[in-house]
């Protein structure tokens, strides 16, 4: 009975852990068969994180590889609001230390978040102030920012970057697909404790974004920059531009405008600071613009350098208009016509052209059209076809009225009349390089249009050194250096469409050395006051900035500069 | 006989266990430390970034120019034109000074002449 009750038992025992087993074994079966792949994703989920590597962007380098824009890792500040214990106390610290408003951190800490930004890209300074506070729930990540060591300098050109570092003006926003480059990423294991362990399971590097190299030089941009600030701040003009290009390539060598702005600080700046008026404001040029008008008349033979014309001792009836000179002229040779910048000399002349003829050279010079700079914005300016002309244009017209050009647009036509006649598509980048160093890119120099003839170009830059050594750019001379150029001053539009008498746009181009011109200057201030004509405010911008241009590229060597008893006795002792 | 064998492979199997969990464990601890060394070298390389950009500001142009044109250093412009000496302290060429030292003991020692030396054009 016994032995019986016992293998019975024996037996429900043995059924039971059978049937037990047999529950194993499903559940060991619905797990590995049914529920693999959602358990297997669940623990390479807290066995393993993905994290995007970010690429680091593009250096941007002058022509002589000296960083304009670089990139440098610093820390962002953030908060896990819930681990914050007292954070009545945690705004005020982090206010007094970060100098923020201490109802923005209210809002950010008050938050119901475990991750939240307090404030990124700090600097070294205010992170280490942070740090020292030994906070708990405040940390810090590691990001990349943009910084830009000139700080104002070429800073319509550069542009900036956004916080996510993209770019948004300038060449920072123009070349954004090289500058940017490919982000990478990796997948860490992490243990329990949910540290992160040094193993990448997958990895694939972040390629970074390529370098530029620019056209723009250092020291001529400062040079530049320099000399308008000046004239800027003496004039108290309302705005001023200037442009330094190599004729001969289309290179741009510096590009300024005032007012300017800190690259590192381009979020604190008005918009309107920030706009690049040489290449998105247009403006009537004024007297530079005759410049076109004598290379046509030149180049089409309807005239030469010493055709006389008479200009009506100063007022000069057209249609319904009536002409008026600066200074009062009788008879003048056509030479002199653009040396004193007669308007009626000019007018006369451009009647003996035409429209058609003179709106084809207008056209010719890149005049109404974008020169297809490698900037954003660049506008087209204004020049309207003869079909639309009135009777009074083509009094106007000639010498710089009723059309609209940009700062741009001028330096190229002057580069024209000084590379022998041809109209050279301006550009910023010479190079991209990627992170080697290896040029995977370059640009050369284009040409536009073939606008003159050499001899033609050659008679023009003749006028024009007349201009500086007798007529009205006198104050653009250089000791040592023979250069020419053309004044001008353009009074601007009141809104009610009358010519103003009390705001004036004044400007100055010009090329040096007129032998063979290596450099061209482009200088225009907006309402400059008291004095406001090109040939007093802008042509000393033009001869500070060639005096030494040329002497940094040593075009200009010092035998050539002249050097006086009294001088070398003022001599610095240092 | 047969309990020797399973005593054996038992102690293989509990050998090759371990074996491979002090391997595991050995490569994990070494991520601690790589990870460790990762963040001072990261820190080291920002430093050493920051510390460039810093050289390039201190040297640009517009800050040299701002540093110059400030009123606390007694720096002067020179004129457009006007000629500028510069004096070199005898004293500053430490180097020139360390080449003639070393020169007279070597023409002492073997009676070897003085090497030519590169003089400054201002000097």
């Amino acid at each position: 009975m016994y032995i019986k009750d016992y293998s019975r038992r024996l037996g429900a025992v043995f059924f039971i852990f059978i049937f037990l087993l047999l529950l194993v074994s499903a559940r060991l079966f619905y797990i590995q068969f049914f529920k693999y792949s959602y358990l297997k994703n669940l623990a390479k989920k807290q066995h393993e994180f993905l994290v995007e590597l970010e690429p680091r962007r593009g250096t941007i380098y002058d022509r002589k590889l000296r960083p304009q824009a670089l990139n440098i890792a610093v820390d962002s500040l953030f908060a896990d609001p819930k681990s914050i214990k007292n954070k009545e106390s945690a705004v005020q610290q982090l206010s007094a230390v970060l100098r923020l408003d201490p109802a923005y951190l209210k809002n950010r800490i008050y938050r119901d978040k475990s991750f939240i930004w307090i404030a990124r890209k700090l600097g070294s300074e205010e992170a280490g102030r942070v740090k020292a506070l030994n906070m708990k729930g405040l940390g810090f990540i590691k990001e990349s920012k943009r910084c830009y060591p000139n700080g104002y300098l070429a800073s319509h050109t550069m542009g900036f970057v956004g916080l996510d570092n993209s770019g948004l003006e300038g060449l920072e926003s123009h070349y954004e697909q090289y500058l940017k480059g490919e982000p990478g990423w990796a997948v860490f294991l992490r243990d329990a404790r949910q540290k992160k362990l040094d193993l990448p399971e997958g990895l694939v590097l972040p390629k970074d974004g390529n370098s530029l190299v620019l056209t723009i030089d250092e020291v001529i941009q400062y040079i530049a920059e320099r000399e308008l600030d000046n004239a800027f701040r003496t004039f108290h003009a309302k705005q001023a531009s200037i442009i330094v290009m190599d004729p001969r390539t289309g290179q741009v060598l510096a590009l300024a405008n005032r007012p300017a702005y800190d690259l590192n600080e381009a979020g604190k700046a008005e918009p309107a600071v920030r706009k690049n008026h040489a290449i998105c404001d247009l403006f009537e040029p004024g007297s530079v613009f005759k410049i076109v008008t004598a290379s046509a008349a030149i180049e089409e033979g309807r005239v030469n350098e010493n055709d006389r014309v008479f200009c009506e001792n100063g007022n000069y009836r057209q249609s319904n208009r009536i002409l008026h000179d600066h200074t009062a002229h009788g008879w003048l040779t056509f030479r002199e016509v653009i040396e004193q910048s007669s308007n009626i000399g000019t007018s006369k002349v451009a009647q003996k052209i035409g429209p058609d003829v003179l709106y084809k050279y207008i056209k010719l010079f890149g005049f109404g059209s974008s020169r297809g700079i490698d900037l954003p914005g660049e506008i087209n300016g204004m020049a309207k076809p003869p079909k639309l002309w009135s009777s009074t244009s083509i009094g106007a017209i000639p010498m710089g009225q009723e059309v609209g050009v940009t700062v741009l647009q001028l330096s190229c036509a002057i580069s024209a009349i000084a590379n022998g006649g041809l109209l050279m598509k301006p550009y910023l980048v010479k190079q991209v390089q990627d992170m080697n160093g290896e040029v995977i890119k370059e640009f050369f120099p284009q040409v536009s249009n073939k606008v003159i003839s050499p001899e033609t170009a050659q008679r023009v830059r003749a006028i024009l050194t007349g201009v500086v050594e007798d007529g009205t750019g006198k104050l653009a001379a250089i000791q040592g250096v023979k250069v020419g150029g053309k004044t001008g001053t353009a009074q601007k539009l009141e809104p009610d469409g009358r010519y103003s008498h009390n705001k004036f746009v004044g400007s100055f181009i010009g090329f040096a050395p007129a032998e063979n011109p290596v450099i061209t200057v482009c200088v225009v201030l907006d309402e400059p006051h008291p004095s406001y004509y090109g040939g007093v405010v802008c042509a000393p911008v033009f001869k500070k900035v060639v005096t030494d241009v040329l002497n940094y590229l040593e075009v200009m060597p010092l035998d050539k500069v002249v050097y006086s008893a009294e001088m070398a006795a003022n001599a610095v002792g240092r | 006989m047969r309990t020797a064998r399973v005593i054996c492979a038992i102690f293989l199997f509990t050998f090759g266990s371990l074996l491979y969990v002090h391997q595991q464990t050995r490569i994990v601890s070494l991520a601690y430390l790589s990870g460790k060394k990762q963040v001072v070298l990261k820190e080291l390389l920002d430093a050493n970034n920051i510390l460039r950009y810093n050289m390039n500001v201190i040297s640009s142009l517009p800050y040299l120019d701002k540093k110059i044109l400030s009123k606390d250093l007694s720096f002067e412009i020179p004129r457009e034109q006007q000629l500028v000496r510069f004096n070199y302290a005898r004293q500053d060429l430490g180097i020139s000074q360390e080449l003639k030292k070393r020169n007279t003991l070597l023409g002492v020692l073997f009676g070897a002449g003085k090497q030519a030396e590169a003089k400054t054009l201002n000097h």
